[in-house]
């Protein structure tokens, strides 16, 4: 696979390692969305295809190898909000303009955000539309360092939505344990 | 630092806890000479077991019977057999050769490389197997430390499996016989879907030339694999660009089994399994998976057969007791979007128009005199309409982006949230549609040649008359049909009719989604209207049959105000060769047209009318027209009884037919 994003590989690979890094989590691509592409849809094609049971041929090159982001089509713990946003990017951007939906209640967790949290997360992307995404050629990388910057920002948010849960989800581990010690040392802080 | 090694380092700290507890039960001491010995005991354990007649480890090495008896694994990659080529055809040496490699020390090489795995990291699933079957004493032989293994396990998560069945793309016939894979619920929850993994059984397709695809994908020359992909890649695959509805048949599998079918997964990538379109396919393998998954499932032997049809998969999962236990479907963007627009009225519809053709730097269009909610509607059916139309590719246009921008922005200001839409899908849940194989037997009688008899084989798949749940609406596709007519006054039994292929995909026109609509057929038919059916004829019987092609595309078009009644129109060329034309020409040549008009009358009246002219100006010149007139009646799922009227010049013939769906 191509190693898209390079400049962020050094930086991401040490980041998630620990949680004492959990600032870095997330801010690395993985050049996951060039792999979105259309079929061959012609008319001649799908003849063909109808005649041999077209069912099933491998759209995207995630194979079964070893890459700086997906290994065996699993998406590594410290790539996944950047895979997730490089392929869902016109998706995210359109759940946040209209202020949710499937793609940014996902991608809120995987930004570790407690489900009680994610209606203010809905609405400060709506909010912030424009500040986390500046230009018509924005990139996904910026709408996931935008989107973490506003949480950080956001007094709501910023104790609600964290990267250890975040890490905590995306290594599978067990969900409730560390939402309830966050929230209560949260809570504590408060 | 290498990169491998550093991957190594962040996977090792990433699932420390994981990689520790079995690296500790990997240093306990093992003196080298009590393994040989308990290897011996285990491997005359599993003799006087069986194990090697056991199902589930049949299952683990895809053994099948042949005719003649013999086992045969259809996994095709070696590397999948530990005891070498002899492994493909015997169970029972495999599951040696693999005691005895679990037993082999750890490997000295990089534990996060594919190439230096231990064999029970490869084969998890056996180790697992053999372990609890043999009751193995990890003290004597420990488990090996899989680090590699375990952060993809751990990375997936599974919680619950669920089947999901593509439905056709409605455009595309091609797509009608559907495609099947897995979603991996994951540790993030339900709510979540799109977080979750996708097992997808594919071929390696590395030609773009229809030809080879066609014939490889018929003879196997494709290798097949297990992918893990995230879902959201299957979600943008289907859902967005190919605008494919999605149905998901969640599956009622237990931890232990979800565990094994992901160990499983994760053996297969040391194999391939040569891909067959038509029989082991992307749905014939994922049943495999379900069987190791749960071993009292007894899938593959229902499907096997001359073709494995995707939505006959499903319907076979479901036939299993309790094993689907919820049903939902996933509308795709184009769902979305028609339902969307059909919530608009007509001037608001324009104003999605306008914003999806705004000009470039120009002024977006003024807010219509509607409330805020339904400006939002207006937005979010034309940001769909947008994507539709441009955004589905790998590299959107620099206008979409411009454009796609100024709605965002418009839309994000309006500050109302996402306005609910009504999300049916657009074609029905494939378990509810008929059966694939269709036998008709028909009595008839014409105008030329008295009383006659027909029998109809029917390999695949829906035509306009057959009963329509379950199958795109628009559209007809039917291969490998056979019709055999026996007539009563000269006894006589001849072939009637061969659809090789026989296609008609109506696009009804839609002011947001144009498609071209097509036809194409090739196979066998009587050339009635030259007149052959006579009694008088000298071309009766075989000689009058030709064989042909057709093909054709024009336009098509939904009517009534429910929608219920298409008609399509399409010019078309034919070609024909046989004994059926006259002596001197054994050819014909010609071009012309064909109009058509479906309709239902509640769910088990169907009537379908169409005529078609053709004039041929080569071989046997002449023109010739053919009308056909059918109405069909559903008498159960599986019987339908069908009327029909054909005519072909001068001949003219009346048939009942009583089909039956297996």
């Amino acid at each position: 696979m191509k190693r898209l994003g390079m400049l962020a590989v050094a930086f991401g690979l040490t980041a998630g390692a620990s949680v004492a890094h959990a600032q870095e989590y997330g801010m690395a691509g993985c050049g996951l969305g060039s792999l979105i592409f259309g079929k061959d849809n012609s008319v001649m094609m799908q003849v063909l295809a109808a005649t041999t049971n077209g069912t099933g041929y491998q759209t995207f090159a995630i194979t079964s190898g070893t890459s700086n982001c997906v290994s065996g089509g699993v998406v590594k713990a410290s790539r996944e909000q950047a895979a997730f946003a490089e392929v869902n990017f016109q998706d995210l951007k359109r759940n946040m303009a209209s202020g949710g939906g499937e793609f940014l209640s996902s991608f809120s967790t995987l930004l570790g955000c407690e489900d009680s949290a994610k209606a203010t997360f809905f609405k400060m992307s709506q909010e912030k539309f424009e500040a986390i995404l500046p230009s018509a050629n924005a990139t996904p990388m910026q709408l996931v360092v935008g989107v973490k910057a506003q949480i950080k920002a956001d007094p709501r948010l910023v104790n609600s939505c964290t990267d250890e849960r975040a890490i905590a989800r995306a290594e599978g581990r067990a969900e409730k344990p560390v939402a309830v010690a966050l929230t209560s040392s949260a809570q504590a802080t408060k | 630092m290498r990169f491998s090694s550093r991957v190594a380092v962040l996977v090792f700290s990433l699932f420390g806890f994981c990689f520790e507890a079995s690296s500790s039960e990997a240093q306990t001491p093992v003196s080298a000479t009590a393994v040989p010995t308990y290897v011996d005991e285990l491997l005359s354990r599993s003799r006087t077991l069986g194990l090697a007649d056991k199902r589930m480890w049949q299952l683990l090495g895809h053994y099948r019977k042949t005719w003649w008896g013999a086992w045969r694994s259809q996994a095709d990659g070696a590397d999948f057999f530990l005891a070498g080529a002899v492994g493909s055809r015997d169970p029972r040496a495999e599951l040696e050769a693999s005691l005895r490699a679990f037993v082999k020390p750890a490997s000295t090489g990089d534990p996060m490389k594919p190439e230096g795995q231990h064999p029970q990291c490869v084969f998890p699933a056996r180790w697992a197997w053999l372990k609890q079957e043999l009751a193995i004493d990890a003290r004597r032989l420990p488990d090996q430390p899989c680090p590699l293994f375990e952060s993809w396990r751990s990375g997936i998560a599974v919680q619950a499996a669920t089947l999901v069945y593509a439905t056709a793309f409605l455009n595309s016939p091609a797509s009608m016989y559907g495609h099947t894979f897995l979603r991996l619920s994951r540790s993030t929850g339900e709510g979540n879907r799109l977080l979750d993994y996708a097992v997808n059984f594919a071929a390696d397709v590395d030609t773009e030339n229809g030809f080879v695809y066609a014939l490889r994908g018929v003879t196997g020359g494709f290798r097949g694999r297990f992918y893990v992909v995230p879902f959201y890649m299957k979600v943008q695959e289907y859902s967005n660009i190919d605008s494919r509805d999605l149905w998901e048949y969640e599956l009622a599998l237990s931890p232990e089994q979800l565990n094994r079918l992901v160990m499983h997964t994760w053996e297969t990538r040391s194999t391939h399994f040569n891909y067959f379109f038509f029989t082991r396919n992307c749905s014939y393998q994922l049943l495999s998976l379900l069987e190791v998954a749960d071993p009292k499932l007894h899938l593959l032997e229902d499907v096997d057969g001359p073709r494995v049809i995707p939505a006959d998969t499903v319907r076979v999962a479901l036939k299993q007791h309790g094993l689907v236990r919820a049903i939902r479907p996933r509308p795709s963007l184009r769902t979305v979007m028609t339902q969307r627009k059909d919530q608009l009225n007509s001037p608001e519809v324009d104003a999605a128009e306008a914003w999806v053709a705004m000009p470039i730097g120009g002024q977006p269009p003024a807010p219509g005199p509607w409330s805020k909610e339904r400006q939002a509607m207006v937005l979010d059916a034309a940001a769909d309409y947008a994507r539709f139309r441009d955004g589905v590719r790998a590299e959107p246009s620099e206008d979409f982006k411009q454009r796609e921008r100024v709605l965002l922005l418009a839309r994000g200001r309006l500050g109302v949230p996402p306005q609910a839409v009504v999300t049916t899908v657009a074609i029905d849940a494939p378990h509810r549609g008929h059966e694939t194989l269709r036998l008709g037997l028909a009595t008839g009688i014409s105008d030329q040649a008295g009383m006659f008899q027909t029998l109809t084989i029917r390999s695949a798949i829906h035509d306009y008359l057959d009963p329509p749940r379950g199958y795109p609406e628009d559209a007809q596709l039917e291969m490998a049909s056979v019709r055999f007519r026996f007539d009563d006054d000269r006894r006589r039994l001849r072939l009637d009719k061969i659809d090789a292929v026989s296609i008609l995909s109506a696009a009804p026109v839609d002011r947001w989604v144009h498609s071209p609509s097509w036809k194409v057929w090739f196979g066998a038919d009587n050339a009635r209207e030259l007149g052959c059916e006579r009694p008088e004829s000298t071309r009766a019987g075989w000689r009058c049959l030709y064989a042909g092609v057709n093909a054709g595309g024009g336009f098509a078009a939904r009517l009534g105000s429910a929608k219920r009644g298409l008609m399509f129109a399409l010019a078309e060329t034919d070609v024909g060769v046989g004994p059926a034309f006259a002596a001197n020409h054994n050819y014909r040549v010609g071009a012309g047209g064909e109009v058509g008009l479906v309709g239902q009358a509640g769910t088990r009246f169907r009537m379908q009318l169409g005529g078609r002219y053709l004039y041929y100006f080569l071989g046997a010149t002449g023109g010739a027209w053919r009308g056909f007139a059918g109405e069909s009646i559903s008498l159960t799922r599986s019987f339908e009884l069908r009327f029909a009227t054909e005519i072909a010049g001068t001949y003219t013939q009346g048939t009942i037919e009583i089909l039956g769906y297996l």
